[in-house]
């Protein structure tokens, strides 16, 4: 998605504005963060374990009250009372790591009625809600099935579904790949696009830079609490020093490019429109059918292209 | 010392029901007002809870070499306080009956009676008592599962003996003759409970001081 | 992860109503109760393994292993009853007469019969339905929500419970009574600890949804087959019809 940002200039969907926090009797966990969001972009939190990005997706939803600093809504600063901390969480969901620290009901319609009714949906309107995000998300057969006989990656899409079901604006998702198979990892990446498609701008953390090199349309690099680098995922990740300071390698497609590009057989601009290794071999094998371009190893990141099939 | 279904006749279930219900109201309303006062411990409770059916599931070894199943009583009763446990132990009992086949639905009136009520406020007083004069906190949660298991041992062997009065000797010689077969297997049961309570007690102290402080052990 | 729960959960009757499977198990349940023993317990016996084995096509086998479990504890229960004080045959002053016998026999099958009523119910009806009736049944919400938590709690401290009695037991921590109670009380702890740390995590995951004190769901809406019910219910009445007809005629 690179069409830009249907946001009024200047003020984008979500802001955070030098955050800083600690937590009670722990560890200095956000240092004057900034982060803008804006409509319809996708955005990566990339860190190192402990960089802060689980933190930053808590105060974003105002799950957390920054010591310092402040999250704006389009501009508009969010007060720390109970009830602006509530409206504003209708706007900005928080899809938890762990699926098991988020289900906390019996069975799989239960818990995503959980939000439709606390937004005051009556009845009626929350089990037409329900119905539609299960279907959205295709997990209408798992409706009446309890939470403990789901498989990990099952129960993942029914949390993000529990979230989704009170349609907000923003959806930030912490670790929405980690501890999945490929398969249910694809499954992830198509959920999210059906969300995006009907209007929700996305936010996620990971630490999968190949990953988040492919799906992201801006990234933010975290370290030690603080942003080291904001911008586009060649930018950013691209930035050999920048990678090694956040302790990170970075994704080896980047590396691929730059030999493509160095050997002839891409040029700059082409090399820029490439986001996976497979999407690399197709480009390669259409310039030089037949050629020498052809004795290339052939997609190693065959998990990441059937996860990537949307785009 | 779970008393089975089918095991008491129709006016005792319905007479140990009737026994222990004022109790269960009373931790209902508990809940309630906790619930309003602290909505933000309503998953704490939930834990409190689903840690005492763990326990119930859990077999420990036993002398006998087959294992037995602690009641997690002593833990509920210290860590969460006997009211509390009336209404979680009633509902652990009914999960019990209900997914684990054990115990029954008319005959939980009477296990809660023993189970969620006598154990719990027994092993509590225990407990207290043996905290405050001892100042150890071992020493307390040990005595607390011994008292709790074995003040729910004799109100068992009581039921039963009420239930089932022996053609000569009547209430007292049945309730003797329950009282000695089940001490074969629930003294030393009490006594492995109280150490494993004792251990668990004092470790959750070193390493979660944070969450017993919560609880107010500390 | 326990059977009674994953057979109500996947077998053929789960997406019945619950009340067309507890009413029926309960009306049961109570014969057995009033009822002499004989003969309504062994025909109770025969209707609950029939509803189980040949309505809700539960092996046979499966159904008989989840009766032999409670039925073990029944009979050392029993043995309490069997036993009265007086001098028997051996140091013991407890001995066996033949009441006492009669008496344990008919307890024993009493009680059989009233567990797999309640079997009956933990088979076929997934405890989501049952917590669902509740409520519907006007149980405060204070206790159907803490239901509703600790069962969805309680898997997964099993589940950590497991795991950790697999690595101490691969690490020879249950060699011998002393080590199995240490390490029987180590695991208790981490599962403790566990338990709090994943009941605040869920606590901002109610938050981050908007929780505002109360646990308000909605349930799954399932059509109530007053037919089935019906038949149901008709065969329990048969039952106690031919109890108090036996109990006439051996009277008369
Ligand atoms: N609940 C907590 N209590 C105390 N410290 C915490 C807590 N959660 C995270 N931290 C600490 O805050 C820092 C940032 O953590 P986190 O935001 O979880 O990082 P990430 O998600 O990037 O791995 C780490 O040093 C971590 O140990
Ligand atoms: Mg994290």
């Amino acid at each position: 998605m690179t069409s830009t940002s249907p946001d009024p200039a200047g003020v984008p969907l979500l802001r955070a504005v030098g955050l800083d926090y600690t937590y009670p009797a722990g560890p200095v966990a956000l240092r004057g963060v900034n982060l803008d969001i804006a409509t319809g972009r996708r955005r990566a939190l990339l860190g190192a374990n402990g960089s802060g990005k689980s933190t930053l997706l808590l105060a974003l939803n105002a799950s957390i009250l920054a010591d310092a600093g402040c999250i704006e809504f389009q501009g508009e600063a969010i007060g720390t009372s109970r009830r602006e901390r509530n409206l504003h969480r209708r706007r900005v969901g928080l899809v938890l790591q762990d699926p098991d620290d988020q289900l906390f009901s019996a069975s799989v319609f239960e818990d995503v009625s959980f939000g439709p009714l606390n937004l005051g949906l009556d009845d009626a309107s929350a089990r037409q809600r329900v119905e539609e995000v299960l279907d959205q998300l295709a997990l209408t057969d798992l409706a009446d099935r309890p939470a403990h006989l789901l498989s990990f990656g099952q129960r993942k899409r029914v949390a993000i579904a529990g979230v989704a079901a009170m349609r907000p604006d923003v959806m930030a998702l912490d670790e929405p790949f980690a501890g999945l198979d490929p398969m249910a990892r694809r499954e992830v990446v198509d959920t999210l696009a059906r969300l995006e498609a009907s209007g929700t701008t996305i936010v996620l953390t990971t630490h999968d830079l190949e990953l988040a090199y492919a799906w992201a349309d801006d990234v933010t690099l975290l370290n030690d609490g603080e942003v080291l680098a904001d911008g586009s995922p060649d930018a950013v990740l691209g930035d050999r020093t920048v990678c090694e300071r956040a302790r990170l390698d970075p994704p080896p497609i980047i590396g691929l490019l730059e030999a493509a590009v160095g050997a002839g057989w891409l040029t700059a601009a082409q090399a820029s429109e490439v986001r996976t290794v497979d999407q690399l071999r197709q480009v390669i094998e259409t310039r030089s059918s037949g050629g020498s371009g052809s004795n290339m190893e052939p997609d190693s990141g065959g998990a990441l292209r059937d996860a990537l099939h949307e785009r | 010392m779970h008393i089975a279904e089918g095991f008491l006749p129709q006016s005792h279930a319905v007479a140990w029901t009737v026994a222990s219900a004022p109790f269960v109201v009373h931790g209902v309303k508990q809940l309630n007002t906790q619930m309003r006062e602290h909505p933000d411990t309503r998953m704490l409770a939930a834990a409190a809870g689903a840690f005492s059916f763990f326990l119930s599931a859990l077999k420990i070894p036993s002398v006998t070499g087959s294992s037995s199943h602690p009641t997690g009583v002593a833990i509920g009763a210290v860590l969460f306080r006997p009211p509390i446990m009336a209404i979680t132990g009633v509902i652990v009992l009914f999960f019990q009956a209900i997914l684990l086949a054990h115990g029954g639905l008319t005959t939980l009136g009477a296990n809660a009676f023993s189970m969620a009520i006598v154990g719990p406020w027994a092993g509590y007083g225990a407990y207290r008592l043996v905290r405050s004069s001892t100042g150890s906190l071992w020493s307390g949660a040990f005595a607390a599962a011994v008292v709790a298991n074995l003040a729910t041992y004799i109100t068992t062997s009581v039921q039963l003996g009420m239930a089932f009065p022996e053609a000569d000797g009547g209430v007292l010689a049945s309730i003797a003759t329950f009282l000695g077969i089940f001490a074969i297997t629930q003294i030393p049961l009490a006594i492995i409970e109280g150490l494993l309570t004792a251990m668990v007690v004092t470790w959750l102290s070193s390493y979660s001081p944070a969450e017993m402080k919560e609880l107010a052990v500390l | 992860m326990l059977t009674l729960d994953v057979l109500a959960n996947t077998g053929r009757l789960r997406h019945r109503h619950a009340v067309e499977k507890v009413v029926p198990a309960l009306v049961l349940l109570i014969i057995t109760i009033a009822r002499p023993a004989i003969p309504a317990a062994p025909l109770v016996l025969a209707a609950t393994t029939f509803a189980a084995v040949a309505v809700g096509r539960i092996p046979l086998r499966r159904w008989l292993r989840a009766l032999a479990l409670p039925a073990g504890f029944i009979a050392s229960g029993t043995i309490g009853i069997m036993l009265v004080s007086g001098d028997g045959p051996g140091p013991i002053p407890l001995t066996i007469t033949e009441a006492s016998a009669i008496e344990a026999g008919r307890v024993l099958l009493r009680s059989l019969a009233g567990t797999s009523a309640v079997v009956l119910i933990g088979v076929t009806t997934p405890m989501v339905d049952i917590i669902v009736l509740l409520r519907s049944l006007r149980v405060p919400a204070a206790v159907t929500d803490l239901m509703t938590s600790m069962y969805r709690l309680m898997f997964d401290l099993i589940a950590t419970g497991r795991q950790l009695r697999t690595s101490q037991t691969a690490r020879l921590g249950h060699v011998g009574l002393r080590r199995s109670v240490r390490s029987a009380g180590l695991g208790t702890t981490a599962v403790f600890i566990r338990s709090m740390h994943r009941a605040k995590r869920l606590q901002i995951g109610l938050d981050a949804r908007g929780y505002d004190g109360e646990l308000r769901v909605l349930s799954n809406e399932r059509p109530l087959g007053m037919a089935r019910l019906a038949i149901a219910v008709t065969v329990a009445i048969a039952i106690l019809a031919v109890s108090l007809i036996w109990a006439r005629s051996s009277v008369g």
